[in-house]
């Protein structure tokens, strides 16, 4: 073997180590969850554990019923998704097509620099402007859906502006001249010709930002009052508790009986729901890439 | 696509003004906070003030906000002129930006804790391990808690000592370390125990964790901690491993924001409060 083949060799066990490492923690993390969890879940009756709406597991006997958990995640996603996306999409559009140089400098980095910060930081932001904000001027204690969901726009707006603006950039520029040639307005081009043909990657962007909203845990925690309580839609100024919160808030003290076993169990339910929003993207793809 | 947009923007812009008409005109509707379940200062709460089911479970209302922590308590309810919430006096009496206020006509202080006449008080407890026992230097350091100088850090800081005529503790030259871990109430006090040891015996590191009551007792049960610190009297299934020492008594005071006029409640007020069953300021003024 010469001294090339042994560095082929070397370099391919190397990459194919390094690939391995993601697969096996995604794999560990998997089988550590779901052989704390399951047995949790069944022994509280899964049904029970998925549809129940009381949350009591200091009582005896106690309750676990995760639906107000699961609920309180699924309409901070989607406020949050209100609120970033439009505003995300737009401002990657201006970025990409709009904005003139020197202000391009100023907003570049500073949209780097959005995403860098700590969501503790986020989450006092919020404790010390949004809460008393929302709270003053529209009611309620500001500890509320509506909170944590302007919150989470604001912590999605990096990830959903530089996916799409990369995105946007990377259609053809042929495209958009094409559409000028036939006599389109600029803004016409760039909606009809450019944003469509980038869809592909603002999906992406949007779906990235819902796996965000979703995970996040210590800002929504401190702005959304965390009770347990099953929420309607209109209730958006009530306080909500999402499974994340769940987890962080009692995973400290659970020490007796199910309680522990139950929070990794909703630990479960999110990597589920986790599990089927990436799902949900590459069939997306895929049908996007068939066309 | 455009649409699409102008459809949405419609919707945010017309769920925003029919909230901002309905928001304003609300009575003052009390915002009751509370600790996360498992935390000791609510455990204790609960315990005195009889925010019970009949069967004695946990029976704060579900409305209640659920504030993380004693920071975030503060933080809370000095942010809400509305808001109602508890924590320990040793933390609430030093912090203006909330107000503490009577229980059944009498303040949350030093003297009416060691007199008895304030109803919501605890003891702050260490505990360790039943089966393996206190190692000698944790002994030595226990030893030092229950003495005339660390008896008198506790008074220094605002809490009542629970033993009187305590002996003088002398210094033992021991090493080592000790792990201290529990409530996040008793933590501030076991740092200035432990700074008050420290000077005395400058070769012993204590690492003190205040990761909550029932963590500090799984890791005393588990051999993960020295002592375990708890905010709140042990359960009956915490004392078959746990041995408890009660090291100074601690009162939880009722905390609203300063503007909010109130001078005092009752026991009985403040438990319809968090049991849902009092809703609005005007129903106790």
């Amino acid at each position: 073997m010469g001294r090339h083949q042994v560095k082929e060799t070397l370099a391919k066990i190397l990459f194919t180590i390094s690939a391995c490492v993601a697969v096996v923690a995604v794999g560990l993390i998997c089988i550590f969850l779901f052989m704390q969890g399951l047995p949790a879940m069944i022994d509280i009756g899964v049904w029970e554990f998925l549809t129940g709406t009381d949350w009591r597991p200091t009582w005896n006997p106690p309750q676990f019923g995760i639906l107000p958990m699961i609920m309180g995640s699924l309409y901070v996603t989607a406020g949050a998704i209100l609120f970033g996306v439009p505003i995300g999409i737009f401002a990657a559009v201006f970025m990409a097509e709009f904005c003139p140089r020197p202000l391009y400098k100023v907003l570049k980095p500073s949209i780097n620099l959005m995403a860098g910060i700590p969501s503790v930081v986020f989450g006092y932001f919020g404790m010390v402007v949004l809460v008393p904000f929302v709270r003053t001027h529209l009611g309620g204690s500001g500890n509320s859906i509506l909170t944590g969901s302007i919150l989470l726009g604001m912590m999605i707006l990096p990830t959903v502006i530089t996916i799409s603006e990369n995105s946007l950039r990377a259609v053809p520029r042929d495209i958009y001249e094409g559409a000028i040639a036939l006599g389109a307005s600029r803004e016409r081009a760039i909606f009809h010709t450019i944003l469509p043909a980038a869809k592909s990657g603002v999906m992406a962007a949007i779906i990235l930002g819902i796996g965000r909203a979703i995970g996040e845990t210590m800002a929504v925690r401190m702005v959304t009052g965390n009770q347990a309580v099953l929420r309607t839609p209109d209730e958006f100024l009530s306080g909500v508790r999402t499974m994340t919160s769940n987890i962080v808030l009692e995973l400290g003290y659970a020490y007796s009986g199910d309680h522990r076993p139950a929070l990794i169990a909703t630990g479960v339910v999110l990597f589920v729901f986790i599990m089927l929003i990436n799902t949900l993207f590459s069939i997306l793809r895929r049908k996007d890439g068939a066309r | 696509m455009r649409k699409y947009f102008k459809w949405i923007l419609g919707a945010v812009l017309t769920a925003t003004i029919l909230t901002g008409c309905g928001g304003s005109g609300d009575a003052d509707y009390i915002s009751a906070v509370t600790r996360e379940e498992g935390s000791g200062t609510r455990g204790a709460f609960v315990e005195i003030v009889g925010v019970t089911t009949a069967d004695g479970n946990d029976n704060v209302f579900v409305e209640a906000e659920v504030a993380p922590g004693t920071s975030v308590m503060m933080t809370t309810v000095a942010g809400n002129p509305l808001a109602i919430g508890y924590a320990s006096t040793g933390v609430a009496l030093s912090d203006n930006r909330v107000r503490a206020i009577a229980i059944d006509s009498v303040m949350p202080t030093v003297e009416n804790m060691l007199n008895g006449t304030y109803a919501i008080q605890r003891p702050f407890l260490i505990g360790y391990n039943r089966d393996n026992g206190l190692s000698e230097l944790a002994q030595d350091f226990v030893d030092f808690i229950f003495s005339a100088q660390g008896q008198e850090v506790v008074a220094d800081r605002g809490y009542v000592p629970f033993v009187q005529d305590a002996p003088q503790y002398t210094a033992s030259g021991m090493s080592g370390v000790i792990v201290v871990n529990g409530s996040s109430s008793v933590y501030s006090l076991m740092q200035h125990l432990s700074g008050a040891y420290r000077d005395i015996n400058p070769d012993v590191r204590i690492d003190i964790h205040g990761a909550g009551t029932g963590h500090g007792i799984s890791a005393a049960r588990d051999g993960l901690a020295d002592i375990a610190m708890s905010s709140r009297d042990l359960r009956e299934s915490e004392l078959e491993f746990i041995s408890p020492l009660t090291i100074a008594i601690d009162g939880i005071a009722v905390i609203v924001h300063p503007e909010n006029d109130i001078v005092g409640l009752t026991l009985e007020q403040v438990r319809n409060i968090f049991l849902g069953e009092i809703s609005v300021w005007d129903d106790i003024r």
